[in-house]
């Protein structure tokens, strides 16, 4: 074993370039898939560790106090597959006024309130992260992200409550709870008081469990009395989209890492074997097995592609650790890391294909016999590519270093298609990651805060911002009216709307005025009509997901004792984890009187007008009272993305150009004494340069060429895949986003990829002394 | 060595002077301290034993190898510290090479490997071939053009190498000095039929320098050689 290890050794030494080549590209896939791994086995990590920890409930259960009994319900915990039940607690669902501290006027709020005497319990274990759980009467404790901060006053009925704390429910099982006692009162006549029950179940992974479940508690209570039965299926998949949109691309990428390291891999052990076939003969000679030699030719990349992988593995920890820290942040579980199994398998995977890549390349020099091996003196030269250059030679309008180098890939038409394939992946990859960059722009730019980036409102800020009044109306359309740089604008209302059925409350905005100019993009249908008489609203995808509605359905909204039917008239590209609904003014008034009247005003400015100066001059014409604000550009998330697109694609196009560089390095080490003969007859340096760099110009257009549509489909794929694992269908101006000229110069990706891997040895061709090249046999 | 000591005779067409190669630090020099002179239309066989640094001599003399130290001049340049472009443009005008294995490029048949330094030159298509067409009929190998060199005999190779090394020669605006030739060879029958000139290379130095009286013979080599023009 040591004299193979020796050997192994000492053909690296001889060949630190490719070994040095080897380590740089398994470091960039390691890295990559390490990232694309670690987000993925951590998609859901933060969720199921708070789950976990706080015992979260597999099924949260709405049972009708009217249609069951309190034992009849008590009894549904005892039930086979139930393993730790919570509850009954009494539970109503309001809509409540929200004063907050300081700030004139109130806003209303759909709360789902559930009485519970104390925070702790065998399920749904919620923590209490700011203030102290109710001790008495009056007093209530809101679930972290409803907007409404300690100190508030809620009001229910005639009932006020002061918000003494913040908690969280990591199955989010209510908006805020009070003691048990507190929920008759806030019921009042209108709305019922019902049951919640938590449960805890033997088996609860999959939907289908959760469903047999579910009928096990609906058939062990009377007809009728299970209201709704939400499971932590849906709340983990929606958590899921924070980072899980991000996975599809960064695996794409890993996939093309791995491909080209590959082929660099085959091309490196092949010209090894090709230019080291005396070297075959004498370890041959001196008792090395067929065996052994296949071992030591692999040795030669395993050796290099091991140290790339460790040190791909320590880079696609760093990588991974902003967009992991996000994720882990939204449930303060504490710092999420790359699994051990992630760390473990990623580099072994890519050190088992390398191996594998190897393996053919080497058993060529394990058949080998030792004496043609010997005899063979040297590099075999390559019996191809004569007609080529016998073709080129007699085309006089190119320089004849030009034809000498367009000729030479025709001497090794594998070592030629490796290559291509090489530059192919890395120009694909080009490809791929600036529609993808566009795409994540669009992202961007088609939304309310690109489309409409000044806000004007009242100077109130926080949850319950104050409706504007008629006459406040008139002041801030006057000042619109007569500000220059104003190109148009919509009246904005913004409310919560409990759905029927589901757990999550829906986020409603009505658009007074032409809804289209929101710059929200339509997946399909069409936007709603202001005309009073049309009950009509715009979804996002996750409203028709959860609802199990589509375009053209009719669903209807509850609001207190309002209801009103809507027809669901256009899907809108709003992805994420919220549950978004789009209608006119008039029909939200109609299920919410109380939001009859515009919060603000969303202003798009002319071309050239500067959003921030205009707010500035807006907000100084409408005095104290108001305040005009420019919305926040993109978010630190999606910068991060993109900053990890563009560096994924410059790491593949370095892995592609290596693989050049890998490619001219072997053909200029099979072929220095030819390099010198040239030199000796005249070739300047130049003319070497031209030559070396012509003789993979060919390869990087071919590839090119091919990679356009190659990219285009990976785009194409992948988009989708992204916006479904952010919950949302797609429009179709964020797959169709290469401009022709832009297709144009993407193709020449591939002509550049070929032309920098190839200009270091070519340089080095270029710069050798003549006598040393003709050495060189 | 500096510009001001070289000779002024018009006569010398090649002129070393203290001239050494070293190709590692602290080992033995493959040339050590040679200085001579060679006039224009000389025939000069360079001997020794092998290692002796002969075709190292030749290497530095035709500018494919630069001296560690000393100074060479080759008609009116300073070869020593030639460029490489311009090292490459004097091989081109001044310096024709046949080496000892004809160093013909295998994937190239007959006529394009002579007129391979044409087309690196920027010779113009049509009189570049009419000359490789005139210099293979002159050597009898018109009718193995086409060929490749593989399939040549050793006498045929050495036809197309001597082709290849006087391609250039008539395409250019040449002196008329003449063609002056060294031959490296250990070969003393071959020294003494075509040189009135042997130098005798030992260790890198040069061990003798001796003359016979007489006209420099027709080029016809049998060993790595370099004719200047």
């Amino acid at each position: 074993m040591s004299a193979v290890l020796s050997a192994g050794r000492s053909g690296i030494r001889g060949r630190r370039l490719q070994a040095v080549i080897i380590a740089v590209v398994l470091l960039a896939a390691t890295a990559t898939s390490v990232v694309a791994l670690g987000l993925l086995a951590n998609a859901h990590g933060p969720f199921d560790l708070a789950f976990a920890r706080q015992d979260g409930a597999d099924i949260t259960a709405a049972v009708d106090r009217s249609a069951a009994t309190p034992a009849q319900i008590t009894a549904t915990t005892r039930l086979p597959g139930v393993t730790a039940a919570a509850g009954p607690y009494p539970g109503v669902s309001v809509t409540a006024r929200v004063t907050t501290p300081g700030l004139a006027g109130s806003s209303s709020a759909p709360l789902r309130i559930v009485g519970r005497s104390a925070p702790g319990g065998p399920v749904d274990d919620l923590t209490v992260v700011q203030g102290h759980w109710p001790a008495g009467d009056g007093q209530i404790v809101m679930a972290r992200g409803t907007g409404i901060f300690a100190g508030s006053i809620v009001t229910v009925g005639s009932q006020k409550l002061t918000v003494v704390g913040i908690a969280v429910s990591v199955t989010d099982s209510a908006d805020a709870w009070v003691l048990p006692s507190e929920v008759a009162a806030l019921a009042g006549p209108a709305s019922s008081v019902q049951a919640q029950v938590l449960y805890r179940f033997a088996s609860a992974g999959s939907t289908a469990a959760i469903t047999a479940d579910t009928a096990e508690l609906r058939a062990a209570l009377p007809r009728g009395a299970l209201l709704n039965a939400a499971s932590y299926l849906g709340q983990r998949q929606t958590e899921e989209s924070n980072i899980a949109p991000w996975v599809p691309f960064i695996i794409a990428f890993g996939v093309i890492a791995l491909m080209i390291s590959v082929l660099i891999v085959v091309n490196v052990v092949s010209g090894a074997v090709t230019a080291g076939t005396t070297r075959i003969g004498v370890l041959k000679s001196i008792g090395f097995t067929p065996a052994q030699v296949v071992a030591a030719y692999v040795l030669l990349v395993a050796i290099p592609a091991l140290a790339g992988c460790i040190a791909g593995v320590l880079v696609g920890n760093v990588l991974a650790i902003p967009l992991l820290k996000a994720n882990a942040h939204v449930y303060q579980v504490g710092t999420l890391t790359v699994p051990f199994w992630v760390d473990g398998a990623v580099p072994l995977a890519a050190l088992v294909l390398t191996v594998v890549g190897a393996v053919p390349s080497a058993a060529r020099a394990g058949r080998m016999s030792a004496v043609q091996a010997i005899t063979s003196g040297r590099a075999p030269r390559p019996a191809r590519g004569y007609l080529a250059h016998r073709m080129l030679a007699r085309v006089n309008s190119l320089p004849r270093p030009v034809t000498l180098g367009l000729a030479a890939p025709f001497a090794r038409p594998a070592r030629t298609v490796m290559t291509v394939a090489a530059i192919l992946f890395g120009a694909a990859a080009v490809t791929f990651g600036a529609g993808l960059a566009i795409s994540l722009d669009r992202v961007v730019t088609d939304s309310p805060g690109t489309a409409l980036p000044v806000t004007v409102s009242l100077s109130q800020p926080g949850r319950g911002q104050p409706s504007l009044t008629a006459a406040r109306q008139r002041t801030v359309v006057q000042v619109l009216a007569a500000q220059k740089g104003t190109a148009h604008y919509v009246t904005e209302t913004g409310g919560q709307l409990s759905l029927p059925g589901l757990s999550d409350s829906a986020s409603v905005t009505a658009y007074g005025g032409n809804p289209a100019w929101s710059g929200y993009p339509l997946i399909s249908g069409r936007w709603y009509t202001s005309s009073l008489n049309a009950a009509e609203a715009d979804v996002n995808t996750l409203f028709l997901t959860d609802t199990g509605t589509s375009v053209g359905s009719t669903y209807t909204l509850e609001s207190g004792s309002h209801r009103v039917s809507v027809r669901i008239v256009g899907e809108v590209f709003n992805p994420g984890k919220s549950i978004n609904m789009y209608m006119s003014p008039a029909t939200l008034a109609a299920v919410d009187p109380s939001a009859s009247l515009p919060q603000q005003y969303d202003v798009a400015v002319q071309p050239g007008t500067s959003p921030q100066a205009y707010a500035n001059t807006v907000s100084a014409a409408l005095g104290a009272s108001y305040q005009a604000s420019v919305s926040a550009g993109q978010s630190n998330t999606l910068t991060a993305v993109l900053a990890l697109v563009a560096m994924l694609t410059i790491l593949i196009m370095m892995a592609a150009g290596l693989g050049v560089l890998n490619t001219v390095a072997l053909q200029i080490r099979e072929r220095a004494h030819d390099i010198g003969v040239y030199k000796s007859i005249g070739m300047t340096p130049r003319q070497t340069l031209a030559m070396v760099v012509c003789s993979v110009t060919f390869a990087g257009l071919i590839a090119g060429v091919v990679a356009i549509p190659a990219g285009v489909w990976l785009h194409r794929g992948v988009v989708p895949v992204m916006a479904h694992a952010a919950n949302s269908g797609y429009p179709s101006s964020l797959v169709s986003v290469y401009a022709s000229w832009q297709l144009v110069l993407l193709g020449l990706a591939g002509l550049a990829i070929a032309l920098v891997g190839a200009l270091g040895p070519a340089g080095w061709a270029a710069g050798a002394r003549t006598a040393f090249a003709l050495r060189a046999e | 060595m500096s510009q001001q000591t070289a000779p002024s005779h018009d006569s010398e067409l090649i002129w070393l002077d203290g001239v050494t190669k070293r190709y590692d630090n602290g080992a033995a020099p493959a040339v050590a301290d040679v200085s001579l002179a060679v006039h224009a239309g000389d025939a000069v066989a360079i001997m020794g034993p092998s290692g002796s640094g002969k075709s190292t001599l030749l290497n530095l003399i035709a500018a494919l190898d630069r001296p560690t130290s000393g100074a060479i001049r080759v008609g009116r340049d300073r070869v020593d510290r030639l460029s490489e472009t311009a090292a490459a443009r004097f091989r081109r005008r001044q310096v024709g090479m046949i080496f000892q294995f004809f160093n013909l490029l295998d994937d190239r048949t007959v006529i394009d490997n002579v007129l391979l330094p044409a087309q690196l030159a920027g010779t113009r298509p049509a009189p570049a071939r009419r000359r490789a067409e005139e210099l293979l009929a002159t050597l009898r190998m018109s009718h193995r053009r086409d060929a490749y060199p593989a399939r040549l005999s050793g006498g045929e190779r050495q036809r197309v190498a001597i082709a290849r090394a006087l391609i250039n020669e008539l395409l250019l605006d040449l002196n008329a000095a003449g063609q002056t030739l060294i031959l490296v060879t250990h070969n003393p029958d071959l020294a003494a039929r075509f040189t009135r000139r042997v130098i005798a290379v030992a260790d890198g130095r040069i061990a003798s320098d001796t003359r016979r009286p007489g006209r420099t013979p027709p080029l016809n080599p049998g060993a790595s050689q370099g004719g200047w023009r």
